[in-house]
């Protein structure tokens, strides 16, 4: 799973996916705005399947963060 | 990391150059001040939330409170408006857009969001209403054959106090300070009350085929109307009043109107603006864009 993250999130924020790491977040890519992090959200739902309420799409703003949660969401 | 506190007048400066910046240079300070005069009167005590780095402004998004009386409730509304965030802080950006969330019991509503703020706030679960409008012009010959016939039922501007109920009055005294028109139309179902403001249209269909020079129209936007069914049922003969009245050569309607009165005669507005609002038990039939950005900046 934290592979597939790591993809997307490379995907999403146009960086090549040796950038992404275990502590990366979103002070650390320059394409993590607003609206990235938005696309990102959506990115994640749709792969895994799951649906992310307003508090966690807001929260999710580093790595360890979003694999935590959807390891969570998914269990 | 950058504090988010409320925005004040004494943040006025900082969070203007800002907006001349990252916004728009249409719109003058004046204008962009009155947003942090509280233009409601409702005493919320803030023009929205800024972000902080130091002393340093880096983002703003804009709030116009108003307390509403609609249908015999009081409503609290927040009209989002100017999202702005310096680009090396955008990752904060939407730390603004969450504490407008956590307002209690307040209806938010927003009327300017370019694509981007578009897409996160319907993903944050904003709904969109319908801004479908179309355009009424008006037939001068109709307005001859009809002259004198109707014309002592009309009443404008401040005419019309006297005639208005506590919801319409409210909106009256919010708005006469703005620059738009308010009639009362009275006949035998009725009173209805409306509130007009005056925009240019360019035409592009005309402009297109055009060899020089541009066309600009004069139409006057219909932002509110209690009682449509007793305005709307002379509706033709009203139309042309007013357009008469303030040189518009028509006026652009919801087109829930034309649909539900069956006006034909009508031809499209493109021009559209997405209409979002976040709420709990809240019907959209009740949204409209009064006490808003629109009116305060004063937008077309």
């Amino acid at each position: 799973m934290e592979e597939r993250i790591k993809e997307i999130m490379a995907a999403v924020f146009e960086v090549a996916i040796s950038e992404i790491h275990d502590d990366t977040s979103s002070d650390d890519l320059e394409k993590w705005d607003s609206l990235h992090h938005m696309n990102l959200i959506a990115a994640l739902e749709e792969e895994f399947q799951i649906e992310l309420d307003e508090e966690e799409m807001l929260e999710l703003i580093n790595f360890k963060l979003i694999a935590l949660t959807l390891k969570e969401k998914t269990a | 990391m950058p504090e988010l506190i409320e925005a004040r007048i004494e943040h006025f400066d900082d969070v203007y150059g800002l907006l001349r910046k990252l916004n728009d240079n249409i719109t003058t300070k004046s204008r962009w001040k009155e947003t942090f005069e509280d233009p409601f009167s409702t005493k919320e005590g803030n023009a929205g939330f800024i972000l902080k780095d130091g002393n340093r402004v880096v983002g703003f998004f804009g709030g116009i409170y108003s307390k509403r009386l609609i249908n015999g409730r009081f409503l609290r509304f927040c009209n989002t408006h100017s999202w702005v965030v310096e680009p090396e802080y955008s990752t904060k950006g939407l730390l603004l857009l969450n504490r407008f969330h956590k307002l209690d019991n307040f209806i938010l509503t927003n009327f300017s969001a370019s694509p981007g703020p578009y897409h996160i706030m319907k993903k944050l679960g904003w709904k969109e209403k319908s801004d479908a409008s179309c355009i009424v012009m008006a037939h001068p010959l109709r307005r001859f054959l009809n002259k004198g016939s109707k014309a002592k039922n009309f009443y404008f501007n401040s005419d019309i106090v006297s005639l208005l109920n506590d919801q319409e009055n409210e909106i009256y005294q919010s708005h006469k300070k703005f620059r738009l028109d308010f009639n009362v139309v009275i006949n035998n179902i009725g009173h209805s009350f409306q509130v007009f403001k005056q925009v240019t249209y360019r035409p592009s269909a005309i402009n297109r085929i055009l060899p020089f020079g541009k066309v600009t129209f004069t139409l006057g936007r219909l932002y509110y109307v209690s009682s449509p069914e007793v305005f709307f049922n002379d509706r033709q003969y009203n139309i042309e009043v007013i357009c008469k009245r303030q040189n518009w050569l028509g006026v652009i309607l919801p087109t829930e109107y034309t649909e539900r009165f069956g006006i034909k005669e009508f031809r499209p507005y493109m021009k559209k603006r997405p209409i979002l609002y976040k709420a709990k038990d809240f019907d959209d039939k009740d949204l409209d864009l009064l006490f808003s950005e629109i009116f305060v900046l004063d937008l077309n």
